[in-house]
């Protein structure tokens, strides 16, 4: 025992007195808080991050947190069972996509928290404009916490640099953008003519055009253009943007740009663009420093974004990541203070996301960071643990990717239903037949090997599965919402 | 042995229906096996094949590369099955022997509350609330035994099996001085190995291959059965797969574990249950010739 031991014994007793006169505070045991977060979970370094976290947050607010981390297969069925169950967890992540955010504000299973957050997280309240939580209302409360992040949806095509060079024909930049895909068939025939045989040219979704053709998705196969000021809702198939889509894919595949028939039953692809085996693919979002992020997925190669449409502020892209607090939370005054240390305190916001330094990752400057290799802690998912505003800079990410970010928040132009919130609960089976439909043709046609009796097939059996029924439920919906906000 | 051009098409059809079940049971494992010993490219560029084209054994070495993980998984799927299968066994055959006396007075109104459970269930919901909230069983490794110990099938089939044991063998034990647990033990469970040894194949297969019990009451890495990390594995990128135009931007999809790791995963999951199953065959094949040769 050294000068720390006796240092530490007599700090011991001296609380121990204290804390029999009622005088110290700090010896209250910590509230404890339980956690439900999803991710690629569990990280074989987790539990080591998790202690720290808490020895951290037991210091700055007296709380201790059990994190309950759950994989991305088994968190929805979980949330379920433990909302219908009533269990009393603090926090979880909701959001339309995981732990669906208004259904589980319809079965009341998360608490309003308009009050808490002005109350305990007034940072976190102020950091985000009122429009953007108008988008978490529903029936005029907020029930979930956004983390900050891209609001913004743009649509954006990736590849690796080196074929961009080497196609040698210029694709619009940022703020420019692809408007028509049409626009691309120059690049593709130069990449077609210089990419080595065995190396396909581009890997295309329709899922993933939305913001390219101008319309927000609120149910499989039901659509609202963005510039419609009544905001009616369509059916997504049944447009003049699926057909032309439909009739360009199979040429492209003709020509040779696609992988064609070869690869339809290929669920995985991931291998192949890390392999390089496909130069370029459409799909997620363009976002500042977006390039570096994507190199994970091309085996380490310096990569290349390209947006395809405007920035489009939409309620799912705004809503897309939320905490909420739970309606039996035992301690909901400490869940929002913990949800306002999480969005403002940095070094917390940084050891969740990254583990601990010159373990998970080490620091090349003040800001940029360098994870390690085979990390056994890095769980990824910065847009859903607190403000990506707080993060860590990684290397090649511009030195003010945030500041970019925010300005490309602002510049969206936001959908006429930022703030509606689509509840598919009264068409369940007709949603869940019309993406069964997809799942099954969808691939056909991103394949472009569809002729135009799959067309209509498509198109029929949609029309069977009541599309119209989730397009009438929508426009219901809609209007009531719209009275709602007069 | 001569055999007539009609008996020896007969044979010739029916081994070869014999061999078509065959290769449907072999192939998918075949496949599994194969696609474990199989590169990422060579699975992209040639699809799945029976045969490894050039064996390659990156998905072994990507599972086994964190083994901790691994073996406590083992640990605890081979702890729940053990002891579940043998306490499963004792409470199955305790209450489907009392069910087969007909000397036993309450023998329909047990026989009608134990088939009751077959035909209704409390649901989801309060089974969860029971098992969670009254018995405080999250996080607990019973809570992976408990809940499969008492098989209202199980017991039914112990049963009919048990009311084949003449009567007149348990009254001669009784003469001779037994009371009921020494006949039981020393009469009843020797004549009923074959069936015994059945059910407690099922019992071990319920548990080794449960995963549902784990994802919803154990939140502990280290309870974490084998086929739950399994399940764990193959749903997590199902899902992010399948939903990917939904999330929001930067899901890093490269991390997670491709075909041939999964594959791996599967045969070192279903590997244990092989033997086992092995083992178990010889009393299969008593069981159906015991009963042959009694008529």
């Amino acid at each position: 025992m050294g000068k720390h031991g006796i240092l530490r014994l007599f700090l011991a007793v001296a609380f121990l007195v204290l804390g029999s006169l009622g005088l110290g505070a700090q010896t209250s045991e910590p509230v404890k808080l339980t956690w439900y977060i999803v991710g690629s979970w569990p990280q074989a370094g987790q539990e080591e991050v998790f202690a720290k976290f808490n020895t951290e947050l037991i210091k700055r607010a007296n709380i201790q947190i059990e994190i309950r981390a759950l994989g991305w297969g088994d968190y929805d069925q979980k949330m379920k069972v433990l909302n219908a169950s009533g269990e009393a967890y603090d926090i979880a992540f909701t959001a339309p996509w995981m732990n669906n955010y208004v259904q589980n504000v319809s079965k009341g299973a998360l608490l309003p928290l308009d009050d808490l957050l002005k109350k305990y997280a007034p940072k976190t309240y102020a950091s985000m404009a009122a429009k953007y939580w108008d988008a978490a209302r529903i029936d005029g409360k907020i029930y979930g916490v956004m983390n900050q992040q891209i609001f913004a949806r743009t649509s954006a095509m990736g590849g690796r640099k080196e074929f961009y060079d080497l196609a040698g024909v210029k694709l619009p930049q940022y703020p420019e953008f692809i408007a028509d895909l049409k626009q691309l068939e120059p690049f593709l025939k130069a990449l077609k003519a210089k990419l080595p045989a065995n190396v396909t040219p581009l890997e295309i979704q329709w899922e993933s055009l939305r913001e390219h053709y101008g319309y927000e998705q609120l149910a499989p196969g039901v659509i609202v253009y963005f510039d419609d000021k009544n905001a009616k809702a369509k059916s997504e198939f049944d447009s003049k943007e699926f057909k032309a889509y439909y009739d360009l894919i199979r040429k492209w595949n003709v020509d040779g740009y696609l992988h064609g028939g070869e690869w339809v039953s290929v669920k995985d692809r991931a291998p192949a663009f890390k392999n390089g085996e496909i130069a370029f693919g459409v799909g997620g979002t363009y976002k500042p420093g977006g390039d570096v992020e994507l190199e994970g997925q091309y085996g380490g190669m310096k990569a290349v974004s390209i947006p395809m449409s405007a920035p489009v502020a939409t309620t799912s892209g705004i809503v897309a990541t939320m905490f909420g607090i739970g309606r039996n939370s035992k301690h909901p005054v400490e869940a929002m203070q913990f949800l306002e240390l999480l969005n403002t305190d940095k070094e917390l916001y940084n050891l969740i996301n990254f583990g601990i330094e010159g373990k998970h990752y080490t620091k090349v400057d003040a800001n940029y960071i360098e994870g390690m290799k085979d990390s056994s802690y890095s769980p990824n998912i910065l847009w859903e643990l607190g403000t990506t505003f707080n993060a860590y800079l990684q290397k090649g990410q511009p030195a003010d990717v945030w500041t970019q970010t925010k300005k490309l928040n602002e510049s969206a132009k936001a959908s006429p239903l930022v703030g509606f919130n689509f509840d598919g609960e009264p068409v369940k089976k007709e949603i869940a037949q019309v993406d069964a439909i997809w799942q099954q043709y969808g691939r056909l046609v991103n394949n472009g090997i569809g002729s135009d009796k799959e067309y209509r097939e498509i198109l029929d059996k949609v029309k069977k599965a009541g599309v119209d029924k989730i397009v009438a439920e929508a426009d219901r919906q809609i209007a009531a919402w719209k009275s709602s906000k007069k | 042995m001569v055999s007539s051009p009609t008996a020896r098409l007969g044979r010739i059809f029916i081994h070869l229906f014999m061999l078509l079940i065959v290769s449907l049971c072999i192939i998918p494992l075949m496949a599994v096996f194969s696609t474990s010993l199989t590169s990422e490219s060579d699975i992209a560029q040639h699809g799945y094949s029976l045969i490894p084209l050039r064996p390659d054994t990156t998905g072994y070495e990507l599972v086994l590369k964190n083994p901790q993980t691994l073996l406590r998984a083992y640990g605890v799927s081979i702890l729940t099955t053990l002891v579940g299968t043998l306490v499963g066994i004792v409470v199955g055959a305790l209450c489907a022997w009392p069910l087969s006396r007909p000397d036993y007075p309450h023998r329909k109104k047990l026989a009608f509350f134990v088939m009751f459970t077959m035909l209704f269930n409390g649901g989801l919901i309060p089974t969860y609330l029971v098992t969670a909230n009254l018995l405080q069983l999250k996080d607990n490794i019973l809570v992976l035994i408990l809940p499969y110990l008492a098989n209202a099938w199980f017991i039914f089939l112990l049963r009919t099996f048990f009311q084949t044991i003449p009567m007149s063998l348990v009254e001669a034990a009784r003469i001779d001085g037994a009371d009921e647990f020494l006949t039981f033990r020393k009469v009843v469970v020797p004549l009923a190995t074959p069936a015994l040894a059945t059910v407690a194949l099922f019992y071990s297969l319920q548990y080794w291959n449960d995963w549902y019990l784990a994802l919803l009451y154990i939140n502990t890495e280290s309870l974490v059965p084998l086929q739950y990390l399994l399940s764990r594995m193959m749903s997590n990128l199902d899902f992010i797969s399948q939903n990917v135009s939904a999330m929001p931007a930067g899901v890093n999809m490269s991390s997670l574990p491709r075909e041939s790791a999964r594959m791996a995963m599967c045969l070192l999951a279903i590997g244990p249950m092989l033997f086992v199953f092995g083992y178990f065959q010889k009393y299969f094949v008593r069981g159906i010739t015991l009963g042959a040769v009694k008529g």
